[in-house]
């Protein structure tokens, strides 16, 4: 138990108690208890509004990118490991480029003289620039295209866990291609559906970045609300009160998850319903219906197609549409890259070649402090990420004791509670004790978000781990410490690596926590980007998008080749 | 008329060439094994009868159709998979039904039918259990009910019996010997276990480096087999270097390093002076206790394995490899000393003559 003692500390300290606290401000006014926080909130109609319209954008996004999702995921569950490698990559690198770049793409795609605009004009289907962005539909491809590989890698990981045999069982069985689909993989699918589903839709519900760069005045969302309150007018209470209700709204989604499918799908354990003799209710029964014919609707469509007679590997019209989405993913950032070259500034084509954008980065004190304050903190949050983790990974996976599953559930709050809520208490909290503006406070904040992520790789890792080799290497008469040394240690080590970029990597794109606690000379590379950008938008920023992009671009391929000479 | 035909069947992989062109018919009501080590094509040829792997070479005929390109669902088969594939979101009742709501029975059809067939697998009373709460052997009848519901023309096993302990599957090896005659329908079946395929086969198909080592009989495979690998693969064999001196077809004489002379089977015609092994099956080896004229043999060690004890002998003659004997365990010849001469004799019959130029 004492090997989770650093961590049940840490989220005590920096997460249970400032939310704690905050739950306490939004119930009071002028020192005494007081309603009238929760009475504004709701009592304001512009303030349910924008609670509506976050739910829908939040529904919106999750929709298309469950859908535009589960092809992908299903592709990379069929494909031999190769290739699979390969779709994977694109992936994790739209999955690590950070919202802000993204975002920042966006803008210059969608701009008056970008890339959409000069398209749809060339293509003469509009004589002028059209405004394509700050309305709703802008804010909802920003966030789709955001989310969508949390949404595919979410699928996938229940979907890599289907025996492959089942369907062509099935089909052995006498089902055609549509029906074994629709009756046999995608009810067992179907939890990586929700679990993608959910996850998606409780990152979308924190947004701020996308609404607030393009979206208009309308779309508002309520984490903007938070930061507006925070930063505008120090109204503690109200912050508090909104707060507290993002969090009901996301603990409410939670709870009835788990009345609905179960939590434990989220961890990719067996999909199978426990044993539940007896007839089945209306609803399996309609599902059942509606599987069957679109099991015959599908084959019905197949059939009018001649058939393919090389049955293995993928089916063209679904790579074909992976292949189109991944484009679709990965282009945006990369239309930047050349318009941060360019002397035309951030119109479309881009014009001339200059160094000069990089030049005016690397030669100005404030980024070059923010990258080095990016870089220090990730590192050092990397490290205490790892040291704080790796025990509470050991103890999960070798430990025998009871209540793991209360220690897991602890262990992924800092997951499931927004961002948001965790930096205003800290930013709460810091102001107090004189941790604002410090690395020390950043880094604190940044360990408390990175933790759980380096407690699950490592578990997987160690769950991979054949423990008979320690035994091997203790009855050869190594001492427990040299078999950790000699033997664990140097099989387990790229998977901790990977442990440690993961943790490096969420500090430093991480920009809710820099946005209250860090500032003017202190800033970090994002918290900077993201002050600029909301003030202008220059090719200086493409560039700085550009580094950012490049920097998880090599962590990425790193982390892919550290993995690689481990298999 | 044969059930199953296939004809220059072939199966590439790259470089690899995973199933030679292979001819082979199945009768019906046969039970055939596909028996090889792992590599030897039996899996290719199995997938490729099934519509799971696409043939790049030959044909494959059912009742004599053409299904070489036919997707499984339009082959008139069933699959038994090594992990038993249930179909873990459905009850046992709904995967067994799940053949027959594809062919559109009528509801209460299947009803009876699966009742039926879980009778006939002897576990009546699990029908709205989830695969889960079975056992690997109830799985297992559960799979094997599945895939004979609908009475396909040929079943296909692929080393169904592979993930069991030896007692229970002793056990199921029964139940779908008898399983099979009661459906009387076509098998071919896929394992690495040559007991298994010699206590369940009309015939074994023996495969070795993606081709037909021998087709025949489980005794015609054990008692005549045709090259070095059948004699090797099928029980054990102590083989002896010699040249054919004499013999025509059947009978003949060989000729041993020390030039002692034996008479053995030709199970087919060779050259005279040809180089081959002669194969003698340890427990057809009869050692009698005073040494004289033929074959002499000086006992190096043995041990007890069972109902049989294997006797571990040097004989200048045949080798260095010392060659084994083995005799029915009894108080009464127990414990020789080591060191002791014995004289071999056997009875030509069994003695067979290989050509030992053949690869293994």
């Amino acid at each position: 138990m004492l090997m989770a003692a650093p961590m049940v500390l840490l989220l005590v300290t920096f997460l249970i108690y400032p939310s704690a606290q905050l739950f306490l401000l939004s119930f009071q006014k002028g020192g005494s208890f007081s309603l009238e926080n929760y009475q504004r909130l709701l009592g304001t109609p512009v303030y349910l509004t924008v609670m509506m319209l976050t739910l829908k954008i939040s529904v919106v996004t999750t929709i298309f990118a469950v859908i535009a999702g589960y092809p992908v995921a299903y592709l990379i569950s069929i494909l031999p490991k190769a290739k699979k490698g390969r779709i994977l990559f694109w992936i994790l690198l739209s999955f690590w480029t950070s919202f802000l770049v993204r975002a920042f793409a966006w803008i210059i795609l969608l701009g008056r003289n970008g890339v959409v605009n000069k398209l749809l004009q060339t293509l003469g289907i509009t004589d002028a620039p059209i405004a394509l962005m700050y309305n709703f539909s802008a804010v909802v491809i920003g966030m789709v295209h955001a989310l969508l590989p949390l949404a595919v890698l979410t699928m996938l990981s229940v979907m890599e866990n289907i025996d492959r045999n089942l369907t062509r069982a099935a089909s052995t069985l006498g089902a055609k291609p549509g029906m074994a689909f629709w009756k046999i993989y995608f009810p067992l699918s179907f939890p990586g559906v929700t679990s993608g589903a959910l996850m998606v839709f409780v990152t979308a519900i924190g947004f701020f970045i996308f609404p607030a760069l393009l979206g208009g005045r309308r779309e508002t969302m309520i984490t903007q609300i938070i930061i507006e309150q925070i930063i505008q007018t120090m109204n503690w209470g109200f912050a508090s009160a909104v707060a507290v209700l993002l969090l009901a709204v996301v603990l409410l989604v939670f709870v009835l998850y788990d009345r609905a499918v179960g939590l434990s799908t989220m961890t990719g354990e067996s999909s199978a319903r426990k044993g539940r003799p007896g007839r089945k209710g209306i609803f399996s029964r309609i599902g059942d219906a509606i599987l069957t014919g679109l099991g015959h609707a599908s084959d019905a469509i197949i059939g009018l197609f001649p058939r393919r007679r090389a049955r293995e590997g993928a089916p063209r019209p679904l790579l074909g549409f992976v292949i189109v989405l991944l484009v679709v993913m990965t282009l945006p950032v990369l239309l930047m890259i050349p318009l941060s070259f360019a002397e035309s500034g951030l119109n479309w084509p881009p014009q001339g070649f200059t160094l000069k954008w990089y030049q005016q980065i690397f030669s100005s004190p404030i980024w070059m402090n923010a990258l080095t304050r990016s870089l220090v903190v990730g590192f050092s949050t990397a490290v205490l990420a790892l040291l704080i983790g790796t025990p509470v990974a050991f103890l999960m996976v070798r430990g025998r004791m009871r209540g793991k599953t209360a220690l897991l559930a602890f262990t992924l709050m800092p997951v499931v509670m927004p961002n948001m809520i965790l930096s205003v208490g800290l930013f709460y909290l810091y102001a107090r004790i004189g941790l604002v503006g410090t690395n020390l406070g950043l880094i604190i904040g940044h360990t408390v978000i990175a933790v759980p992520y380096v407690v699950l790789t490592v578990m997987s890792v160690l769950r991979n781990y054949d423990t008979r080799l320690d035994l091997a290497a203790q009855s050869l008469g190594a001492t427990p410490i040299r078999t950790l040394r000699l033997v664990t240690l140097p099989i387990i080590g790229a998977g901790m690596l990977s442990a440690f970029l993961f943790a490096f990597t969420i500090s430093f794109d991480e920009l809710t926590i820099a946005l209250f606690t860090s500032g003017g000379m202190s800033a970090t590379l994002p918290k900077q980007l993201w002050d600029e950008v909301s003030l202008s938008i220059s090719p200086l920023l493409a560039a700085v998008s550009t580094c950012l992009f490049l920097f998880v671009t090599v962590l990425i391929v790193a982390v892919g080749l550290l993995n690689r000479r481990q298999k | 008329m044969s059930t199953l035909e296939t004809q220059g069947l072939g199966k590439v992989y790259g470089d690899f060439v995973a199933l030679a062109p292979t001819d082979l018919k199945v009768e019906k009501g046969e039970f055939l094994t596909l028996l090889g080590p792992s590599g030897s094509g039996k899996t290719t040829l199995l997938s490729l009868i099934a519509g799971l792997a696409e043939a790049d070479s030959g044909r494959i005929l059912m009742n004599d159709r053409d299904v070489t390109h036919a997707a499984p669902y339009q082959r008139d088969i069933g699959m038994m998979f090594q992990n038993y594939a249930l179909f873990p979101h459905m009850t046992i009742a709904e995967n067994i039904a799940f053949p027959l709501k594809m062919r559109g029975t009528p509801a209460s059809e299947i009803r009876r039918l699966v009742q039926e067939a879980l009778d006939m697998v002897r576990l009546p009373h699990i029908a709205d259990r989830f695969p889960k709460e079975l056992s690997g052997g109830q799985q297992q009848r559960v799979a094997l009910a599945r895939c004979t519901i609908y009475r396909p023309s040929v079943i296909l096993m692929d080393e169904p019996l592979g993930a069991l302990d030896k007692k229970l599957r002793d056990q199921m090896q029964f139940e779908i010997l008898r399983i099979h005659e009661e459906i009387g329908g076509t098998i071919v079946y896929v394992t690495h276990d040559q007991e298994e395929a010699m206590t369940m086969s009309d015939r074994i198909c023996l495969m070795n480096g993606g081709r037909i080592a021998q087709l025949g009989s489980p005794a015609d495979l054990y008692f005549r087999p045709q090259s070095l690998f059948v004699a090797d693969f099928l029980g054990e064999a102590n083989l002896l270097e010699g040249r054919l001196v004499s013999g025509t077809d059947g009978e003949g004489v060989v000729r041993l390093g020390d030039a002692s002379e034996i008479r053995v089977t030709l199970p087919r015609p060779l050259g005279h002076g040809a180089a081959v092994k002669v194969m003698l099956r340890p427990q057809n080896i009869r050692l009698e206790d005073t040494p004289g004229e033929g074959l002499n043999a000086r006992l190096r060690s043995w041990s007890v394995t069972g109902a049989s004890t294997k006797f571990f002998l040097d004989a200048p003659a045949l080798g260095s490899e010392p060659l084994i004997a083995t005799r029915a365990t009894a108080m009464s010849a127990h414990a020789p000393e080591p060191g002791r001469d014995y004289r071999l004799s056997f009875d030509p019959r069994d003695a067979v003559a290989i050509p030992a130029d053949e690869a293994a």
